[in-house]
Formats: C-alpha cells, structure tokens, sequence
C-alpha cells in the first residue's frame, strides 16, 4: 500500500490552493470600493481616529506588503478585530461555529448513509415499484432547494403535526450543557446529560433533513446510475455465472467501483451545506454560524467575512483531502500509480 | 431514411437544410420524452411570464413601492390566488415580476461566463502538458475549492447589495466550472483522429481549437447552460434571501422567503409560494436540460 506519498503529494496541492485562496478572499476585500477603516467608525466619525485605525489596519501600506502582514498573521492564528463586534475574529467563529458545524455533522451523515443506501437498493431492484418511488423523489429531492424545504418541512410539522420542534437549538428555558466542544449533542453526552441530548438531537432533525434533501437525492442518483453502469459489466456477469452470492457480488465487488462518483460529489455537496446553512438556520431560529454571517455581511465587516470564508476554506480542503483518500482506497489504479482517472 | 428526409439531395448541396434537418432530428428525439416536453413547457412559460410581466401580473402596480393595509395578510381566495403579504401586496404579482430578475441574472451571468470558460477551458485543453495549461488550471482550482454559493455569498458580501453586483459574484464563482467542463473535454478530443489529420494538414490553432474542438464540446455545454439557469436563480435567490441582491420593494424570490418565514407558520403563503416558484423554475430547466442531454446524445443501444 502506497498510501503515505499519495496523501503527502495531495496534502502540498491543497496549501497550494489554500494559499491561492488566501490570495483570492484578500484582494477581493481590498479592491472592493469603499474604506474599511471608514465603514467600521462610521460616517460622522473624526478623519485623524479613522487615519489611526488606517494605520492599525495597515491599510496605508502597498497592497503587497499589506498582504503580507495579513498573512504574517493568519499563519499566526489570528484573523483581526470584527468591525462589528468589537471581538477578534477567531473568538466569534469559535463561539458560533460548533453549532452550525454539529448540524453540517448530522447532515453528512444522512447523506451518506441514506443517499447511498437508496442508490444501492434501488439499482438493486432497479425498474421496480420502488426505484421508480425512489427516482421520482429524487428527482424532486434534487429540484427543490434546501431553504424551500425547510419552509415546507415547518410547515409540516410546525403547523400539521407537532413531533419535530421548530425553532432553536435548545427548547426555551433550558440551560444549556458545560461548553467542552461547543456541540450541544456532544457536550451533553460528555456531561451525562442524556435528556439534554435529546432536545438538542430533536431540533437538529428539520434543518439537516431539510439540508439534506437535495445532495441526498443527488447521492441516491449518482449511486444508482453507477452502480447500473458496473452491473452490466463482463466481470461482474461471470461472477455471477461462478455463482458468487449475490451479496457479496453487490456489497463488494458492484459498490467499491460505483461509491467513487457519488463520493466525489457528495463532498461538493456537504461543503455546500455550509452555505445553504445560511438560509436553514435563519428559517430555524438556529443559532449558528449564519446569524453571524448574515450580520457581519450585511455590515461590511471585512476582517470577518474573510475569517469566516478562510475556515470553510480549510474545512472545504480538509474534507477534499479525506475523500481523496476514501477514492485512493476504493480504486487501486489511483493508489499504486497515482493516476487520476 | 426517406420518411425521415435525414439524407436527402438538397441537404447535401445545401448546409442549411441539414442544419434544419439536423434540428428536426434533435426535435423529433426530444418531443419523444413528455418530461421532456413538460419542461419546454415550463421554461417557456417562465420566459413568457417575465416578459409580458406587466400585462400578464393581475396587480402590476404591486411589484414597487404599494401599501394597502386594508387587504394585508390574506389567505388564498380569488382576489389574490397567492394571497398578499405583510403590507397587502399580491404575491403572485410579485412572483411574476421576481421572474424578470431571475432570468435577467441568469442571462448575464451565463452571456459572460460560458464564453470566459470555455475559452480558457480549450485553450487548457489544447495546451495541455504545457505551463499555459498549469496556469488556468491552479487558478481555476483556487476558485473550485470554495462551492459556487459560499464564493458567491462571500464576494457578494463585500459588494454593495444590488442587482449588479450579485450578478458579478456569481458570475466570478460561475466561469471557472465551465473551464473545468470544457478542459476534460478538449483535452481527450484533442487526442481523436480528426484533429491530428487537421493539424497535419496545417490547419491554424484557431481552426483547430473553434470547428474541430469546440464543436465536439457543445452538447455537454449546452446541456450544462440549460440546467445552470435554474441553478443560477437559486444562488440568486439563496442571494437575496440574506439581503443581498435586489433590494426592497422591489421583488425578488429570496427576499419574499425571508419576509415570509417571519410570519410562518400562521400566514405560511408567504414563504411557501416564492419557495413554489424557485422549484418550479429550477424543475422546469432540469427537465428540459435532461431532455437536451438526451436528444443531443448519440444514437444508443
């Protein structure tokens, strides 16, 4: 197995890209017209209190050099003062975060797990009652976008049924766990506390399935058509004349070359949840990463939309990096000779 | 072959009629998939109903600045089949005119990136295995390692909320997808036969790159263009749902969700039919993006 200098040579590609991100997110917040330093005192404030913070910002430097401060202290862990909060960056993000990050959690998970096991049972009854029932909702699935779901499923069960709670993240009233991770399933779990895992499990249910609806459905697809490309294969038809079970034929030998488009796609999707999360959690009342999103976008807060894009940066790479992986592992061409096919 | 008129006389002699024959054929294997159909119908009517907007929308006046506080809140009747949101205006006008914005985004984000990427894409391509094709293609990896919508949003941000500048934070997150699309292509094409007889017999690069390339690549771009339109309208309204983009009274798609969601669940008409009509618009290029996938596609078993 020659995993080690793939994942090495995989990890330099994603600093490269990571670095050319860097480099994108910050020109673009310094090209942008307007001052920064003036947006964030306001219009009545004094010139020389707006020239001091110019100078604090650095933003009376040559754009090169400019970059190169802000780089100096990215790579120092520290993403600047929010224009809006009056906090650093960093303290912001790590205190909304988690919250946003345990819902994207839940939302991978059915994706994966449901997106993959509709594919698979639907291939494997393919032209059945039940492929045409899964295709058909796929296909919906596909074509409605994740903050028209979320109006839907509250609807639903906001209005018809009361088995879902609608708003927040915890019901009202409730103290919430000892921060550890910051994830409210997590901590609570930590603490013992299996009653407040609950609630909080419960009001992640409507916004990760109405998050996962779409790539859901994607995933379902992709999987399907994959898996019927492979079935009509040479060596999966003498497979079966050997009379290898069928089990094994479609758990071993059909998925490991099929799962390797939808995962590719998946991983697209789930950082993708990241920015549909936006709209999810505001529907929800979901006190995410997007109620401080949508803030410090609306107010111009340069230093944190930065901070805020740098992050899902690096956990948009990171997760490239774990489904190369995933694909080096299901499909050995990549993994000895490190093509890409 | 007779019934059809695929290979007559004239079509020989005469380019254009084969284009036209070749069109019928096009027509003739898309009409056979009534999904198919039902989304040209779809799109056609989107485009109708932005077009004639203010003949078509039963209260035209609704789309600017209007308040009416004597029918504000109301459910679905006959007045107002939509109902009428928090300052009593008719939401299905409101809709109707939210379609001129969409599609307008859709066009000019499409109009600008479809031909940037497609050049660049060739040109990767073409020039693959040389530095011009290491260039593109790291700087379009650094635009691809963000989703369309994060880019989109983030640059948006930064902007001022109008219109136009929504549309240049798609359009910036759009193009690089379509160099991406276009570069797998051309760079296994350039390897056909066809291409190598055209360079040896001299043929200039722009020959080679626009009737021997490009060609070959359009059925999966147009396929791609047609199903982008929906999509483009979503990231749009995604866009405005977060106060980014169009701005009030003026209407658009995410912007009345988000009005609506304040008011759910007693007056859920609100949210629910913009929610209705941004599926419908994405369903409706989906299924006729499919059926031009199926109809441009070579003939299969």
């Amino acid at each position: 197995m020659r995993l080690g200098p793939f994942v090495l040579r995989r990890l330099a590609i994603s600093i490269f890209v990571l670095f050319g991100l860097s480099i994108l997110i910050f020109l673009i917040a310094r090209i942008v017209p307007g001052d920064p330093a003036r947006m964030a005192l306001g219009p009545r404030a004094p010139v020389d209190v707006v020239e001091r913070l110019r100078q604090q910002m650095h933003l009376d430097r040559p754009l090169l050099q400019q970059y190169g401060l802000w780089l100096w202290e990215v790579a120092h862990g520290n993403l600047g003062d929010s224009l809006v909060t009056r906090r650093p960056v960093k303290q912001d993000i790590r205190e909304f975060f988690p919250a946003t990050l345990e819902l994207v959690g839940l939302t991978a998970i059915f994706i994966v797990v449901a997106g993959i096991s509709l594919g698979v049972i639907s291939a494997r009854y393919a032209n059945t009652w039940f492929d045409n029932v899964v295709r058909l909702f796929s296909y919906l699935g596909i074509v409605t976008p994740a903050f028209a779901w979320a109006v839907i499923l509250m609807l639903l069960f906001g209005f018809v049924w009361h088995i879902f709670p609608t708003y927040g993240r915890l019901t009202e009233g409730v103290i919430p766990p000892a921060t550890i991770t910051g994830m409210f399933t997590i901590d609570s779990l930590l603490n013992g506390r299996f009653d407040l895992f609950w609630d909080a499990f419960m009001h992640l249910i409507l916004p990760a399935i109405a998050l996962a609806l779409p790539p859901m459905s994607q995933a379902a697809r992709i999987t399907r058509s994959s898996m019927a490309d492979n079935q009509n294969k040479d060596c999966i038809a003498s497979m079966i004349a050997y009379g290898v079970p069928n089990r094994v034929v479609t758990g071993k030998y059909l998925l490991k070359p099929s799962l390797i488009s939808p995962i590719t796609v998946m991983a697209l999707d789930i950082a993708a949840t990241f920015g549909y999360a936006f709209m999810v959690e505001k529907i929800f009342g979901f006190p995410g990463l997007a109620r401080y999103g949508i803030q410090v976008m609306l107010n111009k807060d340069v230093n944190a939309i930065v901070g805020v894009v740098m992050v899902l940066g690096v956990v948009f790479i990171t997760l490239n990096i774990v489904v190369d992986i995933i694909v080096a592992y299901l499909d050995p061409r990549i993994r000895l000779l490190g093509r890409n096919v | 072959m007779t019934t059809k008129g695929i290979l007559t006389a004239s079509s020989l002699e005469n380019p254009w009629a084969r284009t036209l024959d070749s069109l019928k054929k096009t027509w003739y294997k898309f009409s056979r998939n009534w999904l198919s159909v039902l989304g040209l119908v779809m799109v056609v009517t989107i485009f109708f109903l932005a077009v004639f907007a203010p003949y078509v929308a039963p209260y035209p006046q609704h789309s600017g600045k209007f308040v009416d506080f004597k029918s504000k809140n109301q459910p679905p009747s006959w007045q107002h089949l939509m109902g009428t949101d928090t300052i009593g205006r008719d939401i299905l006008s409101r809709i109707i005119f939210a379609f001129r914005n969409a599609l307008l985004m859709a066009i000019v984000v499409l109009a600008i990136s479809v031909p940037f990427g497609t050049l660049t894409g060739l040109t990767a391509g073409y020039y693959s295995g040389t530095w011009v094709e290491t260039v593109i293609m790291r700087v379009t990896d650094v635009f691809i390692s963000l989703p369309p919508i994060i880019l989109a949003l983030s640059i948006a941000a930064m902007l001022k909320p109008t219109l136009m500048n929504s549309m240049i934070a798609v359009t910036v997150s759009w193009w690089p997808w379509y160099t991406r699309i276009t570069y797998s292509l051309a760079s296994s094409i350039k390897n056909e036969y066809y291409v190598q007889a055209a360079e040896l017999t001299g043929a200039s690069k722009i020959y080679i790159l626009f009737r021997e390339i490009l060609p070959n690549c359009s059925s999966s771009l147009l396929t791609k263009m047609a199903l982008d339109v929906g999509w483009v309208t979503l990231v749009g309204a995604a866009l405005s749902f977060v106060g980014l983009g169009e701005q009030p009274p003026k209407p658009a798609l995410g912007t009345m969700i988000a009005e609506g969601v304040e008011r759910m669940p007693t007056q859920w008409w609100i949210a629910l039919f913009p929610a209705l009509a941004i599926m419908f618009v994405v369903l409706g290029f989906n299924l006729f993006g499919d059926g031009i996938r199926d109809a441009l596609s070579p003939e299969e078993a």
